[in-house]
């Protein structure tokens, strides 16, 4: 009987559940909950897992990048790496100042010669290609270079300015590109015959600048000097330096 | 069950948590939208007055929402929610002690959405006679017999042990029973 009139009361308030509250309050009520949600936001759970993310990300990166470029230094032409190291390489031009410029690229065409070296000496013929397409850019960019400070150091010469800082400079390179054009011979040597002319080619174009330097600062006895050519002078000084070009 | 509310699964209210305590506004929505009946009548209940449930409702989910990075999945959520709510009520009948007559508690006011006269008046009867119930017995009919929680979820919710708590079921019964006149 208890039991029953328990059941009776039960169902009764089993019915209490119909009382909702009003749907326009509640509907209030949410949308202003959220709005204040959307205000205070925490960036902290979201925002800093997204930069911890990028912190790990960037870590990752770097780690890896710097990697790689540590391993692509022993590369040659030809290798997956290599154009890391070449890349890596010009980043490092374009950060160089213009003083030490010239000095860089100086090392970087040694670098490509002693490449081609090692990749004509060590490895098959076949990847010399690449490695000697790799050098004639190299001495192209340095013979450049080499005009530039030439004109630059007759310039300076006819202003009757201190021209020692270009003269060291220029003067340097010649034990240099001679050091060099023997490493050539060795490569000429080591290639086959239709190789050959493309290094003889890049070896003339060293000797070439070899001589116009040793020339221009007057380094070996006019009498065995070469006659250079009015036109591998800089224009400039075709004009306001004829005599010292004979 | 004829009004009965649908409780979510554990595990899609945990994701629902997780993604609102990782700022995601519609998630704490659902979870609102999965409580606020629940809550407003456990409010409702005890106090009696609609517009005070519907305040005190707006501060339990303030609250929530304020605290809810530092709800760790302990408990369960109906136990972190419905200590809030506990909590607003203890507080709100602490801080206007003396202000409320006895009267204005004890007088409900019209029922929402409940139009229908037979639940309206049979509302009425039962409000008043819970009210005269002790806060314990009150809670364990709103959770039990009201809400369909089972006696190890309330115990998880009030902190009492089941068997008491089906002790304070039955004194409660028996107390409605003799109020509502039934069994004479």
């Amino acid at each position: 009987m208890e039991n029953e009139n328990f059941e009776q009361i039960e169902q009764k308030l089993k019915h209490l559940a119909a009382i909702k509250p009003n749907q326009n309050w509640a509907a209030n009520l949410k949308s202003a909950l959220l709005t204040k949600a959307t205000e205070t936001k925490k960036p902290s759970l979201s925002y800093s897992l997204v930069l911890k993310l990028a912190a790990a990300t960037a870590f990752i990166l770097v780690f890896l990048v710097s990697g790689t470029i540590i391993y692509a230094q022993n590369s040659l032409p030809g290798d997956i790496l290599y154009p890391i190291k070449r890349g890596y390489e010009n980043i490092r031009l374009v950060f160089t100042n213009e003083e030490n410029r010239f000095n860089e690229q100086q090392k970087l065409a040694e670098k490509r010669i002693d490449e081609l070296k090692k990749v004509v000496l060590e490895r098959n013929e076949k990847s010399s290609d690449f490695a000697i397409k790799e050098v004639r850019s190299s001495v192209q960019e340095i013979k450049d270079e080499v005009n530039v400070a030439r004109k630059e150091y007759y310039s300076l010469k006819e202003a009757g300015k201190d021209t020692t800082t270009v003269e060291k400079s220029l003067s340097s390179l010649v034990p240099v590109l001679e050091e060099k054009q023997n490493d050539l011979n060795q490569i000429e040597d080591a290639l086959s015959e239709p190789k050959q002319p493309q290094i003889r080619q890049l070896k003339d174009t060293l000797g070439d600048l070899q001589q116009k330097i040793e020339n221009d600062l007057n380094l070996t006895p006019k009498d065995e000097s070469v006659i250079q050519g009015v036109d591998d002078q800089p224009e400039e000084t075709q004009k306001t330096q004829p005599s010292i070009n004979p | 069950m004829i009004f009965g509310h649908r409780k979510p699964s554990s595990a899609s209210l945990n994701t629902l948590i997780a993604s609102a305590q990782n700022g995601n506004t519609e998630a704490f929505g659902e979870i609102y939208d999965q409580y606020i009946e629940r809550v407003y009548r456990f409010v409702y209940f005890k106090v009696g007055r609609k517009e005070i449930a519907e305040d005190l409702t707006q501060d339990i989910f303030m609250k929530a929402l304020e605290n809810l990075g530092k709800y760790r999945n302990e408990g369960s959520f109906d136990a972190w929610i419905f200590a809030i709510s506990r909590n607003t009520v203890i507080d709100y009948y602490r801080t206007k002690k003396g202000e409320i007559s006895l009267d204005l508690i004890r007088e409900p006011h019209a029922v929402d959405n409940t139009q229908h006269l037979e639940i309206k008046e049979e509302f009425e009867r039962v409000f008043k006679v819970l009210q005269d119930l002790s806060e314990a017995e009150q809670e364990v009919i709103i959770l039990h017999s009201i809400e369909q929680y089972s006696f190890s979820e309330i115990a998880g919710i009030t902190d009492r042990n089941e068997e008491y708590l089906r002790v304070l079921k039955h004194r409660a019964l028996k107390k409605l029973k003799e109020e509502l006149g039934y069994g004479k």
